[in-house]
């Protein structure tokens, strides 16, 4: 219900910005952006070890670390995805779909790392 | 969300910008100043002005560290930078940190240099924000990373990138700051980016931890170990031994390996106590990458042991965007454009923060949250330049013999910030603006014209001695005092709004009820 509540868009179509009103739809995407955002970026910090092993180096720790530098750059991606996607069911969606194929990615393909 | 994709960015842009304007504006007028931290902590100690340059320093800082700190686990030589020499010990006993040891400075005359929080509290202040044990450092992460999204989205509000950035109309006030905002943000698109960017990059261990966790008993600090080359390090023997009389030896050797003048900033002798005793030495930088490159001898046989290897690929890219963040690489014509750089992007934030408000003053919106912001505005970018200011003037009206000088300092600066918040509160924006300004240039003013009439008469042993880092310190404060008084002409003589169309407009609003 909430969700079917928040993916409405709004009425006024118009671009008004003294408009101060409450308006859920935006506080579930800032909420999305922030957190889920911040979730993408972690996810892709795991994710994307095993892809930096595939495409820029041999060794396990310089791939941790590569997929450290790559967090930033997915959580900037879908922080700004959450706010110019279509609807918010979208953005709720698209997050979540990035969170499991990033964390998918390194269940399938596990590091071992040699310490 | 609202329509299309750019007029969501739009709205990202307004309101990320919004919350974190004043916090960003604090971090890049310190992080600017940053830049010059070395010359400032040259103005902020000028008793260092009558000290000779000294001929031999390191042997004379082991001749004194041998008598002063005997049975010590660590002795520590602090040279400086190119561009301020120091000659300074410290020494470590057993069981003590790296941050509570003692220090000494060798000083060639009578006069001990004066304590002060130096041009390093700007350095410190624009990443931990004096909050370093209270999370100051997340905070100044999220205002990067918000800085980010602003400067991606910023790019979207151009309807018409290069018309935008040939524009200026400095006749209206509110449209000159729009006008401004819009080439500054073209400007410094790419500085900001780096910046921001670099900014994150220091903290993978704090803002991303989750990895390195998994994957290590240690977390972020044994991956930095892996992925770094490797550092030497060798445990104390247990037996004793007298630490090294004569190092001219090991200092021709460096000398052969590291052919520039004083290219030693710091020397570390590790258990000078002990017949396991090294002595590692760190060059001063002056290329893009951020690693600390040493030469490491054995203190008894005064032989080669250890040589710092260059990094694998990914540590590089690491290291040389924290090099470009610091910019300690820069020489002084890419110093002073990276100083214009930053100056324009606070400028950049300050214009934001207010162009907002008034855009909603145009259109007569006013309730509690316009109210706060403009309190915000006026208190918080008015404020800052104030507490700096204050920080300066209590350096040089302090007494110099005055116990916790320190903290006095650090309180002048906050003080000085603290008055302007309720400064805000007494004052309409139009004349709290006009105070500010003409407060801010007389208290920075009057800095010079202390050091010329004052005790000290620093100024005139500075143009005596030919210091041309105290004076050109002296003359960035005597210009960005000149810059508050032409901005404070030119907002005394521009409006808001033309009276005419504010009139109009109310006609129009009446026509419409």
């Amino acid at each position: 219900m909430l969700i079917y509540f928040a993916a409405g868009r709004s009425p006024k179509a118009d671009y008004r910005l003294d408009v101060m009103t409450f308006s859920l739809p935006v506080f579930i995407r800032t909420l999305m952006a922030i957190f889920g955002g911040y979730g993408v970026g972690i996810c892709a910090s795991f994710g994307m070890i095993p892809v930096s092993l595939w495409l820029f180096t041999n060794n396990t720790h310089d791939a941790i670390f590569i997929g450290l530098m790559f967090s930033y750059l997915f959580a900037f991606m879908a922080f700004i995805w959450c706010f110019c996607c279509k609807n918010t069911v979208h953005c709720i969606r698209d997050i979540g779909l990035a969170s499991v194929t990033l964390m998918g990615l390194y269940y399938l393909f596990p590091v071992e790392v040699m310490s | 969300m609202k329509g299309n994709f750019r007029r969501s960015m739009i709205w990202l842009h307004t309101y990320s910008g919004l919350l974190l304007s004043w916090l960003l504006f604090a971090v890049f007028v310190t992080g600017t100043l940053s830049y010059y931290s070395d010359e400032i902590d040259v103005w902020m100690q000028p008793e260092k002005l009558e000290q000779q340059a000294q001929q031999q320093v390191i042997p004379q800082a082991i001749a004194t560290l041998n008598q002063k700190a005997q049975g010590a686990s660590r002795w520590n030589i602090n040279l400086g930078s190119e561009r301020d020499p120091k000659a300074e010990i410290r020494w470590q006993m057993p069981g003590q940190g790296r941050r509570d040891g003692q220090k000494q400075s060798l000083a060639s005359t009578e006069t001990q240099p004066r304590e002060t929080v130096g041009g390093s509290f700007f350095v410190h202040f624009h990443y931990t924000l004096e909050l370093r044990e209270y999370g100051g450092r997340y905070i100044t992460g999220i205002a990067a990373f918000t800085m980010l999204i602003g400067v991606f989205t910023g790019i979207f509000t151009h309807r018409r990138f290069f018309k935008d950035f040939f524009l200026l109309r400095w006749q209206n006030l509110k449209r000159a700051m729009i006008d401004a905002h819009a080439i500054i943000g073209i400007v410094t698109i790419p500085f900001c980016f780096v910046i921001c960017l670099s900014a994150m990059m220091f903290y993978f261990s704090l803002y991303v931890p989750a990895s390195a966790n998994y994957h290590y008993d240690k977390g972020y600090r044994q991956l930095s170990s892996q992925v770094s080359p490797k550092g030497f390090s060798r445990k104390a023997s247990g037996e004793l031994a007298q630490p090294i009389q004569n190092i001219t030896p090991i200092l021709d050797q460096v000398k052969s390996q590291w052919s520039e003048p004083n290219s030693i900033s710091w020397i570390s002798y590790y258990h000078p106590y002990d017949q396991n005793g090294y002595l590692m030495f760190y060059r001063n930088k002056s290329d893009l990458s951020r690693q600390s490159e040493t030469l490491t001898f054995d203190a008894s046989s005064g032989e080669l042991l250890h040589q710092t290897q260059a990094p694998r690929v990914p540590k590089l890219i690491s290291y040389v965007f924290l090099g470009l963040h610091e910019g300690k690489f820069a020489s002084d014509g890419l110093r002073f454009v990276l100083f214009i750089l930053g100056a324009l992007s606070s400028a950049l934030i300050a214009t934001g923060a207010i162009l907002w408000l008034n855009n909603r003053i145009e259109r007569n919106v006013s309730h509690s949250g316009t109210k706060l912001i403009d309190w915000s505005n006026k208190a918080l970018l008015g404020g800052l330049p104030i507490g700096i200011a204050c920080l300066l003037l209590a350096n040089r009206l302090l007494p110099t013999h005055l116990d916790g000088r320190y903290e006095l300092e650090l309180m002048s600066f906050f003080g000085g910030w603290g008055a302007c918040l309720l400064l805000a509160i007494a004052f309409k924006a139009r004349q709290y603006w006009q105070h500010n300004l003409l407060l801010l240039a007389v208290l920075l003013l009057s800095l010079p014209l202390i050091d010329l009439v004052g005790s000290g008469q620093y100024l005139i042993t500075a143009i005596q001695n030919g210091n041309l880092t105290f004076i050109g310190v002296e003359i960035g404060i005597v210009t960005s005092a000149l810059l508050a008084l032409v901005l404070r002409r030119y907002l005394s003589q521009r409006h808001l709004t033309s009276e005419s169309k504010s009139v109009k407009n109310a006609v129009k609003k009446v026509a419409a009820c």
